[in-house]
């Protein structure tokens, strides 16, 4: 291709003219679907793995040059030898078994609760219409604005990180499902009750399994708002764990250690959104239809 | 020698809606005598009635006057006395076509195992075998039908409402869901109440045919269809048969007139 720029001939130009060894050139027709044609996984691949290498050469060549202020921004080779520390005389694995806890306790909390409370919502119109503005009202505060409190509440230990990822995950988790509540087919219903059905029957066999997919649709939400909760609760006051560690690294400027922990947090997170995508797709093979 | 009890007697049904003030006729009051074992439908353009008669017989909406009488008792507002087939199939998706069947006897009470039992049978003789343990999803038209009747059929009630059950089908698949419909009638022995916009579908399946017209919803005669049963298909190319069809759609065409008038 070349790049210059210049006008093109029109299509039609060159219509029924001759070209050098005689022959008549075609008529153009029009324009043909645009064709996509995917690279070979191997060259994905390396392609990928060629950035982050380069990156992180770039990196750390800026940071020998001196490009880059070290001290403010470490480089890869510290933050290697800080992580082989961390990890072998650190408190590494007891920081992340820590914020994993809390993690997954507010997850498994927020996400039941939520549920049961949302599919509450069906029972009764009358105490739907009374919770509405309360819910309403919960769900605009930003959750994390009450972490000061809440670790005041409930001291510095896990149940207060257990709180505020738990405190994330319940709202929003009630509102979807109360979506799937409002979702469920007048018909079916009525179906139901045509045979007679009590409405405890009613909710059983047909409300709570028609809310199970939306609620399971929300659990990669649900992980990430639980673990964000921990962090800021660790943020504002813990012992252990990941954030706290980021939190002391940063004020004593171990800028390495921050990267380190960042990292470790990163990989942390993205097992668990893993772990959570296959929970979600081994149940929706079991459940939804 | 006194004829038996009717099944089925609605007496003085009738439905008015006041909204904003106004008054709504959804049914002119009628009055309806089903004999058991009868199959009888109940035929009329959208708006005369028919699904809000229904749903007074179920017990799903209280009518503005008169009883709904089963077997003599009154039975009026009460819910699961007869079994009720809605046009759509409403099978629930995230149970096997198994499960769906014996919905209706689950909820009575019977205990799963024993419910499944009986539904099995069931499925394999009127043509769903080898689909208990599939889903609805993987099931035709035709064949959820078929699974929601015998779910209707299950919960053992004298009396069976079908509201329009092969709307939504092609012609040959309902053609084949009537033939099959028979057999069933004939081997179940329930009382039904059948509603239908098709006119032949109607004169092939009843016994007796009550006609309605719109606005206002009301009966407006009542046609007995004496054609010798088993009837099979060929059937609605004689005289009487055709002579019949062309009565209803006659009595149709007129109630249309009236209210267009």
């Amino acid at each position: 291709m070349n790049a210059k720029t210049s006008t093109l001939p029109s299509p039609t130009a060159f219509n029924g003219a001759k070209t050098a060894s005689g022959a008549t050139m075609p008529k153009r027709m029009g324009r043909r679907l645009p064709v996509r044609r995917i690279w070979p996984t191997w060259v994905l691949l390396s392609v990928q793995f060629g950035i982050l290498v380069a990156f992180v050469a770039l990196w750390e060549l800026a940071a020998m040059a001196g490009f880059i202020d070290t001290f403010f921004w470490s480089k890869p080779s510290a933050i290697a030898s800080t992580m082989v520390i961390f990890f072998t005389e650190g408190n590494a694995v007891t920081d992340i078994v820590y914020t994993f806890r809390s993690t997954i306790l507010g997850f498994i909390l927020g996400t039941s609760l939520g549920a049961v409370l949302g599919m509450s919502f069906w029972w009764s119109r009358n105490y739907a219409l009374i919770m509405q503005p309360y819910v309403i009202c919960l769900e605009s505060i930003p959750k994390l604005a009450l972490a000061p409190l809440i670790i005041l509440v409930f001291g510095m230990g896990l149940s207060s990180k257990v709180a505020i990822a738990t405190a994330l995950t319940l709202v929003v988790s009630t509102l979807t499902a109360y979506s799937g509540v409002q979702a469920v087919d007048r018909d079916q219903e009525k179906l139901f009750y045509s045979l007679g059905a009590s409405r405890w029957q009613v909710f059983t066999k047909l409300v709570a399994p028609s809310c199970i997919p939306w609620i399971i649709s929300i659990l990669r939400v649900n992980i990430g708002l639980a673990l964000t909760g921990s962090i800021v609760g660790e943020f504002v006051a813990s012992q252990y764990g990941l954030g706290r560690t980021i939190l002391y690294a940063g004020q004593t400027y171990e800028i390495a250690l921050v990267w380190v922990a960042v990292i470790v947090l990163s990989a942390l997170s993205m097992i668990m959104y893993v772990a959570v995508s296959w929970l979600e797709r081994y149940l929706q093979k079991g459940i939804v239809r | 020698m006194s004829a038996p009890a009717p099944k089925l007697v609605l007496e003085n049904l009738s439905m008015v809606f006041h909204t904003g003030g106004k008054e709504f006729v959804a049914l002119e009051p009628a009055d309806l005598v089903v004999p058991t074992g009868k199959f009888i439908s109940l035929i009329g353009p959208s708006g005369c009635g028919k699904s809000t008669l229904f749903n007074i017989i179920a017990g799903l909406q209280a009518p503005s006057t008169g009883r709904v009488l089963i077997d003599g008792q009154d039975y009026t507002g009460y819910i699961g006395q007869v079994g009720y087939m809605l046009q759509k199939d409403l099978l629930l998706p995230w149970r096997s076509v198994l499960d769906n069947v014996a919905l209706g006897m689950e909820i009575s009470g019977v205990p799963i195992r024993e419910a499944r039992a009986r539904a099995l049978p069931l499925i394999i003789k009127y043509g769903l075998a080898g689909f208990e343990h599939q889903y609805p999803s993987s099931l035709s038209g035709g064949m959820r039908q078929r699974a929601a009747l015998l779910r209707t059929l299950l919960v053992e009630r004298d009396v069976v409402l079908l509201d329009e059950p092969f709307g939504a089908l092609d012609a040959q698949t309902k053609s084949q869901m009537q033939e099959w419909l028979l057999q069933i009638f004939a081997d179940f022995g329930r009382t039904v109440v059948f509603v239908t916009h098709d006119v032949e579908e109607a004169v092939f399946l009843s016994d007796e045919i009550h006609v309605m017209a719109s606005r206002p919803g009301r009966v407006i005669e009542t046609l007995p269809i004496d054609l010798p049963r088993p009837r099979d298909r060929a059937i609605v190319s004689t005289p009487r048969f055709v002579a019949m069809k062309k009565y209803c759609l006659d009595l149709l065409h007129m109630g249309e007139q009236e209210a267009a008038a």
